[in-house]
C-alpha cells in the first residue's frame, strides 16, 4: 500500500504541489503526464531520493516520509535502468544482498532463483552493456526484486525501446506483477502503455495531480480539457448555454444545435454559461453520406462538414472533419472541427476520403461535460 | 518541381559564397595548419643543430642532470598524489551537494589555474617568511622555503585547482541515477560513494591523476620562489633548464628539454589509451 498525503516540493523553479493518492496493496498504478510535468520527482520522493518540503508518505502502515532510502525497502528502476556497468549481470544483482552483509553462498543461490524466475539465468555472466533492452529490464527487475521490496517504481521504462519490442515488455511486466503481486507505481507520457498496464491511473499535469481513479473512471470522465487531450480526446468543445430542461442542456456551439445531459452537474448550469465538452473520436457516428439536401434543416447534434485529411491505419480509420453551415465555409480558424474513428472495414465502405461532405451526429449520452469552472 | 532542381547557378553567388567561397575558406584553414607544422619543424631542427652527438651520454648520465631528474619525478608524483587526494573529496562535494556559497567556492578553486604561478610561489614565500603561523611551521613542524618539501607545496598548490575541475568534471558525468539505485538497494550515502561513484569514476580518477603529475612536472615558477634554484638541492628538471642557460651550458638545456619531450609524449600516449581512443596516424 501507498498513501501519499498533501506531498509538496519545490526544486528550483519547479513545483509539486499538493500530492494526494492512495494506492492499494498488490495494485498497479499508472501515472501519466507529459514530459517535465513532474513525475519523476514524484517517484524519487517516494523513493527517498529527494526530500520533500510538506506532506507525508506511507508506505504499508510504514511512515517513511523521513527516512533515507536506503530504509524504506522500495525497488526503484530509473530511465534506461542505470545497470551498473562495471559489474556482471550476477553482481549487478546481488549489489543489494551484498550491502546486507549475507553470506555469499546465500547471495549466489538467491540471484540465481530470482534470475531463473525471470528467465535470464544465461546471461548471468554478461556485462549489462551488452544486453538488449529486454534484457535490461529483466535485470533491473532482478536487481529490485531479489530485495523484496514494498513497492516497485519504474520511471519511463520503455521510453528508450523501440515500438515492436516495448508492447511485448508490458505483457512482461503485466504477466509478472499478476505473478507477484507487488504494488507497483509506473510513470510514463504513452497513453497505450498506461491504458494497457494501469488498474489505477494519475494525471500530472505541470506538478498537479489534476485526476486520480480507477482506470476506467479517469478514461471515460477526465475532469478538464488538459486531461482529456492527454488521453488522445481531441472533439473538445465550448458552447453557449441557450436553454435547460432538467438535466438536459441546449447549448448553441457554431450556430449548431447541440444537446447533451449534465447529470448531477445542472444544478450549476444556467442560461448563457460556458460549457466545455469533449466526444470520443470513436463515438462520433457518421450518419449521411456524401451531399444532403437538407441542408436547412435544423437538427439537434447533427454536424455538417468536409473531410480535410484521412487516415486508415492498424485497423482503424480516422477522418477529420471541418464543420460548414449551410454549406459555406464560416470556420477557418481552426484546422478540424473533430477527428472522428471508425472500424476501417466501414470506413472503406464509405470511401471517406479527403474533400467528401459527410454529416455526423454526436451522441447525448456519450458527450462528457468537464467539470464545471 | 523540376525548375527546382535546374536552378543550381543560383548557388555560386557573387561575394565569396558558393563553391569560390569554399576554395577560401579551406585555403585559409589549410594554410594555418602548414604553417603551424613548419614552425614545428623549424623549432626541432634548429634544437637538434645544437646537440653534441659525441657529449650525449655523458651529459645525460651526469650526477646532476640524473639528481634532477629523480627529484622530479619524486616530487611531483608526491604532490600530485597529495593533489588528487585533496580534490577527490573536494570535487565530489562541489558536484554533488547545493549549499549556500557553492559557486563562490567553484571560483577560488578556479584562482590558481590562472593566476601566474611566480605570484602563488611568491604568496606562499610571503606567509612562510612573515607571519606568525608561517614561521612556527618553518621552525617547528617542516621547512618549506628553500628546501625539497618546498617544491612540493608548490606543485601541489598549482595543480590542486587542476585536479579539482578535472574530477568534478568526472563526477558530473557519472549520472545520479546510478547513486539513486544503489540507495534504494540499501547504500548509505558513504556506501554509495564506495560501491558506485568511486568505482565508476575510477578513469578519470587515474586521468586526473596523469595530467596533474605532467602539470607538476613542468612546474616552475612558483617552484623557483618558493624553493629556490639550489643545484643539487632544489634543482628540479625545470629548475635544470634555468640553471643550465645562467651557466651558457645549451647541450645540458637541450638533454634537459629532451627528457621533458619524452614524458610529455609518454603522457599523452597514456591518456589517449584511457580515454580508448585509437592512435591512427
Amino acid at each position: 500500500m501507498v498513501m501519499v498525503r498533501d506531498l509538496s516540493l519545490r526544486v528550483g523553479d519547479f513545483e509539486l504541489k499538493s500530492i494526494d493518492f492512495h494506492v492499494e496493496s498488490g495494485e498497479y498504478c499508472v501515472f501519466l503526464g507529459p514530459t517535465g510535468a513532474g513525475k519523476t520527482l514524484l517517484l524519487e520522493s517516494i523513493a527517498g531520493l529527494i526530500p520533500i518540503d510538506e506532506g507525508e508518505i506511507v508506505l504499508n502502515e510504514r511512515r517513511v516520509t523521513n527516512l533515507p532510502p536506503e530504509r524504506r525497502n522500495v525497488g526503484y528502476l530509473p530511465q534506461d535502468y542505470a545497470l551498473f556497468p562495471f559489474m556482471s549481470v550476477r553482481k549487478n544483482i546481488g549489489v543489494g544482498l551484498r550491502l546486507r552483509r549475507m553470506d555469499r553462498n546465500e547471495i549466489d543461490k538467491r540471484v540465481v532463483e530470482i534470475a531463473k524466475e525471470l528467465g535470464i539465468v544465461h546471461i548471468l555472466d554478461r556485462m549489462p552493456l551488452r544486453l538488449s533492452g529486454g534484457e535490461k529490464q529483466r535485470v533491473a527487475l532482478a536487481r529490485a526484486l531479489v530485495l523484496d521490496p514494498e513497492i516497485l517504481l519504474l520511471d519511463e521504462p520503455y521510453s528508450s525501446i523501440d515500438a515492436g519490442l516495448k508492447r511485448s515488455l508490458w505483457w512482461f511486466i503485466k504477466k509478472l506483477h499478476r505473478r507477484i503481486k507487488k504494488t507497483i507505481i509506473h510513470i510514463t507520457h504513452d497513453l497505450e502503455e498506461a491504458y494497457t498496464l494501469a488498474e489505477k491511473i494519475g494525471i500530472i499535469i505541470d506538478g498537479r495531480l489534476v485526476q486520480f481513479g480507477e482506470r476506467e473512471s479517469v478514461f471515460r470522465y477526465p475532469k478538464s480539457p488538459a486531461v482529456a487531450k492527454l488521453l488522445g480526446i481531441n472533439n473538445i468543445l465550448s458552447a453557449r448555454v441557450v436553454d435547460k430542461r432538467g438535466n438536459r442542456i441546449i447549448t448553441n456551439w457554431k450556430d449548431n444545435r447541440i444537446v447533451l445531459y449534465a447529470g448531477e452537474k445542472a444544478d450549476d448550469i444556467e442560461k448563457d454559461k460556458e460549457l466545455h465538452f469533449c466526444i470520443r473520436p470513436e463515438e462520433v457516428k457518421v450518419v449521411s453520406n456524401g451531399d444532403i439536401e437538407s441542408v436547412g434543416k435544423v437538427e439537434s447534434n447533427v454536424i455538417y462538414g468536409e473531410i480535410i485529411a484521412s487516415v486508415p491505419y492498424g485497423g482503424v480509420g480516422t477522418f477529420y472533419l471541418k464543420a460548414m453551415n449551410n454549406g459555406i465555409d464560416r470556420h477557418f480558424d481552426s484546422d478540424y472541427d473533430f477527428e472522428i474513428k471508425l472500424p476501417q472495414e466501414r470506413f472503406e465502405y464509405l470511401k471517406l476520403h479527403v474533400g467528401k461532405r459527410v454529416s455526423v451526429r454526436l451522441v447525448p449520452e456519450r458527450i462528457h461535460l468537464f467539470d464545471l469552472a | 518541381m523540376r525548375g527546382v532542381f535546374r536552378t543550381g547557378k543560383v548557388n555560386r553567388g557573387k561575394n565569396g559564397s558558393g563553391i569560390n567561397g569554399n576554395r577560401a575558406f579551406n585555403l585559409i584553414i589549410g594554410g594555418t595548419l602548414v604553417a603551424s607544422v613548419v614552425f614545428a619543424l623549424l623549432l626541432i631542427v634548429s634544437t637538434a643543430r645544437y646537440i653534441r652527438w659525441k657529449h650525449f651520454f655523458d651529459v645525460l648520465l651526469s650526477r646532476e642532470i640524473l639528481f634532477a631528474l629523480k627529484l622530479s619525478l619524486f616530487v611531483s608524483t608526491v604532490a600530485s598524489l597529495i593533489a588528487v587526494s585533496f580534490a577527490l573529496p573536494i570535487s565530489y562535494a562541489l558536484s554533488r551537494f547545493r549549499f549556500p556559497g557553492r559557486n563562490i567556492i567553484d571560483t577560488i578553486f578556479d584562482i590558481p589555474i590562472v593566476l601566474s604561478p611566480i605570484a602563488i610561489g611568491a604568496v606562499l614565500l610571503i606567509f612562510f617568511n612573515n607571519t606568525i603561523i608561517g614561521k612556527f611551521v618553518e621552525e617547528h613542524i617542516v621547512r618549506f622555503t628553500f628546501e625539497i618539501p618546498g617544491i612540493i607545496l608548490a606543485q601541489f598548490v598549482v595543480v590542486s585547482a587542476l585536479a579539482v575541475r578535472l574530477l568534478k568534471s568526472t563526477f558530473d558525468s557519472i549520472d545520479l541515477r546510478y547513486e539513486g539505485v544503489i540507495r534504494t538497494l540499501g547504500a548509505t550515502r558513504f556506501q554509495s560513494l564506495i560501491h558506485v561513484t568511486l568505482p565508476m569514476a575510477k578513469h578519470g580518477i587515474v586521468g586526473a591523476f596523469i595530467v596533474t603529475w605532467a602539470r607538476a612536472i613542468g612546474e616552475f615558477g612558483a617552484t623557483l620562489t618558493l624553493a629556490g634554484a639550489t643545484t643539487m638541492k632544489t634543482e628540479t628538471l625545470p629548475i635544470a633548464i634555468f640553471l643550465s642557460f645562467a651557466k651558457a651550458d645549451v647541450q645540458q638545456a637541450i638533454i634537459v628539454i629532451l627528457i621533458l619531450l619524452s614524458l610529455a609524449i609518454a603522457v599523452l600516449l597514456l591518456i589517449r589509451k584511457l580515454s580508448g581512443e585509437v592512435m591512427t596516424w
